[in-house]
Order: structure tokens, then C-alpha cells, then sequence
């Protein structure tokens, strides 16, 4: 009897670890195909997303002025190609005379961080509630699917506002707002690839060997869906920042004298018609980043294939 | 379809009721309401008076089910600003937000589904890629940039439009063009993506083999089956125009329900926002009720799922 019963549990483990082995299917995605072609590198992206990264990176080394500095010597300069620009300020000033090239590589480093801090967490909420709402289904699946639909039915922004009226203003309520703006996203894509992944043989398998749920969500469900997650982070990345430079444009995310790019705009909109370039560079700052981020996730998208849409 | 549109309405409830938790939770999390309310010398009694007399010493369900009761009789009570109860306030914006919404609409769909249309027809032609590139560099941009630039150009530089307020036609143009921008983009790929589907299909081959002019199976049979993806994202679409006026609005200061939010918001004044949020939210639970239960009706398919 003793003898038996050790056999049948030496037996169990061996099954575990040859049906783990035999029945698990390594995940779909094709990282290695990723850059096996050279001529598929994805040189727009890179090039759009470049700058905001060395400067987001490096920016106290490479701003020409200090951001905050202030110099009313050089109030309102045209930038460097205009009649009056000087060499000294190549994209000009603002009425403080601080250098717009300088507060626009400093204002990298606040969209890259609240932008990559939002989605990240939005993406760490959203796809446990997916793959919970998609592997145990039922209730579970009933209670987050009706959250999902009550965040769908309010408005970003205005929910973005009522956060803000709560909690007031500042980069807490933007990093809260893009979380609870784009965690549904995820939760939505993750149930709907974790419903039909519990189908597939491996994870029935792996119940056979007696695997924890635990176990199979992480070893067995998530790993193949790496390559959608990834996908969908580049792609809410040029969403965030839109939303970030968006709720700081109404006045109630990044605070000044910080030089985030939502506030540059909305400081230079009093200022157009004397000074057009204060609320224009900024934005094509957010616009090349944004453009560099979705073109990088369709690219990811063609070459990683996984069923986002 | 009984037991659909049954189905369909509990789900609505339970949404709208989860949308009031929310809004309650906030209000909870803003603080504590009875100093907005008493001169800074007030007694420990006031204190508790006041307390009393809001319901706020009573437990949190009982403060919930009395909140859930007030807003079913369209109850927020007193913008803090404004003296004048909060649902005044709002219902009085609403008209102008409706104004520019429903023209941002408009121009999406007049604009965006002929676009879509030519893509598709014209499939990697050099008119496809520009409407494609355009499509893609428009919903990179932040809107409230490019209602900003369109400012600068056409009222600053050119004159031809005024730049804010709410007045006669010429004040709608900039401010609905610039927040159709996204639904025609929108619009224009779906209608694309949809014609090309119906390009493939066999009933195409057998109406051109038939002799059926290329326009006569445009018009008459592809647009119509490739109008339903086009149709579903309209509830979507009306949803983000709602949400992309409160800015829209703040730019060009166009008095609608958005400028109303945004001005609260930075003074503090929650009453509003409150209102404004579940108004909104109500609005578009029935409008996705209504969506939902209309295709039901037109096809039988999509209530068994």
C-alpha cells in the first residue's frame, strides 16, 4: 500500500512536468521573425520617437537654457528662421523670456514618464481583470464585464473630471485618469484571447496534470498573449499622451512652472496672435510622438500577429 | 425579443446605478463638504448641526440610497458658485452642446463615408494613400491643438471666422469642423475596410457577370451591406463627440454643457460636475439601449449571442 502510494505520487509529478512539456504549445508570438527581415526595420517610428527618448533620457545635458530661467532681456523671440529670432534661442521664448527649445526637451521627460506610468498600470489592472473575467467566467466574469460597461459609458474626460474635482488637480489625477481610462481596453482584448485559450489543449492538459489555476493563468494562458499586450501598450502610449497633454489643457493635470506640453499650449493660447509659436511647438512635439507611437504598434501588429482586432 | 430588450434594459439599470457609485464615491473622496458650508469660527454644535441636516452622520448606505433617490428626481442639489440648483444650470447648456455635437456628426458622416468610398474603389492609388496618411496624422494630433491652429489661421491670420463664443452660422464652422476631424477619420476607415470585404464576395462577380453596371452594384448592393459596420460605430462615434466637445468647447469658448464642466471643476463646484457626468452617462446608456435593441430587431443573429 505505502509502496503504491509513493509510486502514484512520483507518478503525478512525472506527469506534471512530460504533460507540461509535450501538451504545452511555447507561444505564438514570433519575436525572433521580429527583426529577421532588414528591410522591415520600422525606421519612421524610430525616427519620430528618437528624439523624445534622448531627451527624455538626457535632457539636463542637452537643453541649451535652463527651462525655468527666466530673462525678460529676451521676452517673445521669434524662433531662429523669423525676422528677430537670435541663434541663442532657436525656437524663440515666451513672455518670461524662458527658451522654448529648452521647456520642450524637459517636457519630454514629463510626458514619457506619465504616459508609460499610466499605461503600464493600466495594462497591469486590465489584464488580471481580463484574464480572470475570461478563465473563471460566471460571476466573476459578470461583475467585471458590468464595470467595464459602466467605465464605457462615461466619457473619458468627464471622467477625468470627476476624478480631478475629487482628488485635485495634479500628475496623480493624470496617471489615475489614463489607468481608469484604458484598463477596460486590455481587460476586454485579454478575456476575449483567454476564452479561447482555456479551450485549447495544453490548458486541458494541464489541468489533467492537476496544475493550480495560478499556474496555468501564468505559465500556461499569459505567455501567449504577450504579443497582444505589447501591441496594444504602443498603441494607448499615443492615446495616453493625447489624454495627458488633453487634462492638463483644461487646467487639471500637471501644474506649472513644470513644462509639460498640454500646459505650453495652453499657456501660449492667449498669446497667438503675438506669438503663434508658443502653442505650435509644443504640439507638433505631441503630434510626432504620438505618430511615432502608433505607427511602432501597427508595426508591431503586422509583424507579432496577434488577433488585437 | 421580449425577454432581449428585458435583458438589455436590467443591464442598463445596473449601469446607470454602478455610474451613481462612482459619482458618489468621488464626492465622498472630495472631502468633506461642511467647510465649503460654515463661516471658519463655527461651533463644534454647527458642525454637528449641519452634519445632521445634510444626512451625513447617518451610515454610508443609508447616504447612498438617499443620493440614488435625489438623483431619479433630477435633484444635485446647489451649485456652490451660482446659488441656482445644479440640474438648472446644466439642462440650460445643453442645447449648445446638442448644436455642435450633432453638426460634428453630420459633417463626419456627409464627409467621412464619400472618403471611404474613394479609398476603397481606388485601392492603393495615390488617392487612397493621401486619404489613408491624413486619416492616420489627424487622430495623432490632439484636437484641442488643431481647433488652436485652425484658430490661428483662419481667425487670426485670414480674419474669415470668429474665433469664439456662440452666434450665428460662420461661429459653429471652426469648432465643429475641428471636432469632426476624428469622427471622419473614423468614419472614412471603416467605410473603407468594409468596402473592401464586399469587393471580394461572390454576389459581386455574379452582378457585374450579369452585366450590371459597376455604379448600379456600388450603390444599389455593396454600400448597402457594407453600411452596417459603418452604422454600429455611430453609437461609438456620438459617444466620442461628446466627450471630445468638453474641450472642443473650452477652446473656442462655445457655451455648452463642456465649458460649464470645466469651469467647475476649477472652482471646486461639485454639485455640476455631478450632474453634468450623469446626465451625460444616462444619455448615452439609453442611446446605446436604443442601438442595441434596433439592431436586435433588424438582425435576428445578434440576440442569441
Amino acid at each position: 500500500m505505502n509502496k503504491y502510494c509513493s509510486w502514484r505520487a512520483c507518478w503525478r509529478r512525472s506527469a506534471i512536468s512530460s504533460l507540461e512539456n509535450t501538451g504545452h504549445v511555447r507561444a505564438q508570438y514570433r519575436w525572433g521573425a521580429l527583426f529577421s527581415h532588414v528591410g522591415k526595420v520600422p525606421w519612421i517610428p524610430i525616427i519620430l520617437l528618437a528624439p523624445v527618448m534622448v531627451w527624455g533620457l538626457f535632457g539636463p545635458w542637452m537643453w541649451p537654457h535652463e527651462p525655468t530661467a527666466i530673462d525678460f532681456a529676451a521676452r517673445l523671440k521669434p524662433p531662429v528662421w523669423l525676422e528677430g529670432g537670435t541663434a541663442n534661442h532657436l525656437l524663440g521664448t515666451d513672455q518670461f523670456g524662458r527658451d522654448l527649445l529648452s521647456r520642450l526637451i524637459e517636457g519630454a521627460r514629463v510626458a514619457l514618464i506619465v504616459a508609460i506610468f499610466g499605461v503600464f498600470l493600466a495594462a497591469l489592472v486590465g489584464v488580471a481583470a481580463g484574464l480572470a473575467a475570461g478563465y473563471f467566467g460566471g460571476v466573476t466574469d459578470n461583475i467585471i464585464m458590468r464595470i467595464v460597461d459602466v467605465k464605457m459609458s462615461v466619457p473619458a474626460i468627464l471622467l477625468t473630471i470627476l476624478i480631478g474635482s475629487a482628488i485635485g488637480a495634479g500628475v496623480t489625477t493624470v496617471v489615475a485618469a489614463i489607468a481608469i481610462t484604458f484598463w477596460a481596453d486590455y481587460a476586454r482584448v485579454v478575456r476575449g484571447e483567454t476564452l479561447s485559450l482555456k479551450e485549447r489543449g495544453f490548458v486541458e492538459l494541464a489541468k489533467v496534470a492537476d496544475c493550480s489555476h495560478l499556474r496555468i493563468l501564468t505559465r500556461h494562458i499569459l505567455p501567449n498573449l504577450q504579443a497582444t499586450i505589447v501591441v496594444l501598450v504602443t498603441l494607448q502610449l499615443g492615446r495616453a499622451l493625447i489624454l495627458e497633454a488633453a487634462i492638463t489643457y483644461i487646467g487639471i493635470g500637471i501644474q506649472p512652472p513644470s513644462s509639460a506640453w498640454g500646459l505650453m499650449i495652453s499657456d501660449g493660447r492667449s498669446l497667438l496672435s503675438t506669438a503663434w509659436w508658443l502653442a505650435a511647438f509644443p504640439g507638433f512635439a505631441i503630434t510626432a510622438t504620438v505618430l511615432g507611437a502608433n505607427l511602432l504598434g501597427d508595426w508591431l501588429r503586422d509583424a507579432l500577429d496577434p488577433k488585437v482586432r | 425579443m421580449g425577454s432581449f430588450i428585458v435583458k438589455r434594459l436590467f443591464l442598463a439599470v445596473i449601469t446607470i446605478v454602478g455610474v451613481s457609485i462612482i459619482v458618489f464615491v468621488c464626492a465622498r473622496l472630495s472631502g468633506d463638504v461642511t467647510f465649503l458650508l460654515l463661516p471658519v469660527d463655527a461651533t463644534e454644535q454647527d458642525i454637528r448641526n449641519i452634519r445632521q441636516s445634510l444626512g451625513l452622520d447617518q451610515p454610508l448606505w443609508v447616504q447612498f440610497m438617499r443620493f440614488v433617490a435625489a438623483v431619479f428626481h433630477g435633484d444635485f442639489g446647489e451649485s456652490i458658485k451660482y446659488q441656482v440648483p445644479a440640474m438648472d444650470l446644466v439642462v440650460a447648456r445643453i442645447p449648445a452642446t446638442v448644436q455642435l455635437t450633432l453638426s460634428a456628426f453630420f459633417i463626419s458622416i456627409v464627409v467621412g463615408i464619400p472618403l471611404g468610398v474613394l479609398a476603397a474603389l481606388r485601392r492603393n492609388s495615390v488617392s487612397d494613400w493621401t486619404i489613408r496618411s491624413v486619416a492616420v496624422l489627424g487622430q495623432s494630433m490632439p484636437n484641442f491643438w488643431i481647433g488652436l491652429m485652425l484658430i490661428l489661421l483662419f481667425a487670426v491670420k485670414l480674419q474669415w471666422l470668429p474665433s469664439s463664443g456662440r452666434g450665428g452660422f460662420s461661429h459653429l464652422i471652426l469648432p465643429a469642423f475641428t471636432l469632426a476631424l476624428f469622427g471622419i477619420a473614423a468614419i472614412m476607415r471603416v467605410t473603407r475596410s468594409s468596402l473592401l470585404e464586399q469587393l471580394d464576395m461572390d454576389y459581386v462577380r455574379f452582378l457585374s457577370s450579369k452585366g450590371l453596371s459597376a455604379r448600379l452594384i456600388l450603390w444599389k448592393h455593396m454600400l448597402r451591406n457594407a453600411i452596417i459596420p459603418v452604422l454600429a460605430l455611430c453609437g461609438v462615434l456620438l459617444a466620442n463627440l461628446i466627450g471630445g466637445a468638453v474641450i472642443i468647447e473650452t477652446v473656442f469658448n462655445w457655451p455648452g454643457l463642456g465649458s460649464l464642466v470645466v469651469e467647475s471643476v476649477v472652482g471646486r463646484d461639485y454639485p455640476v460636475i455631478q450632474a453634468a457626468v450623469i446626465l451625460t452617462s444616462v444619455f448615452l446608456i439609453l442611446l446605446n439601449l436604443s442601438i442595441d435593441v434596433a439592431f436586435g430587431v433588424v438582425d435576428p443573429r445578434i440576440r442569441y449571442q
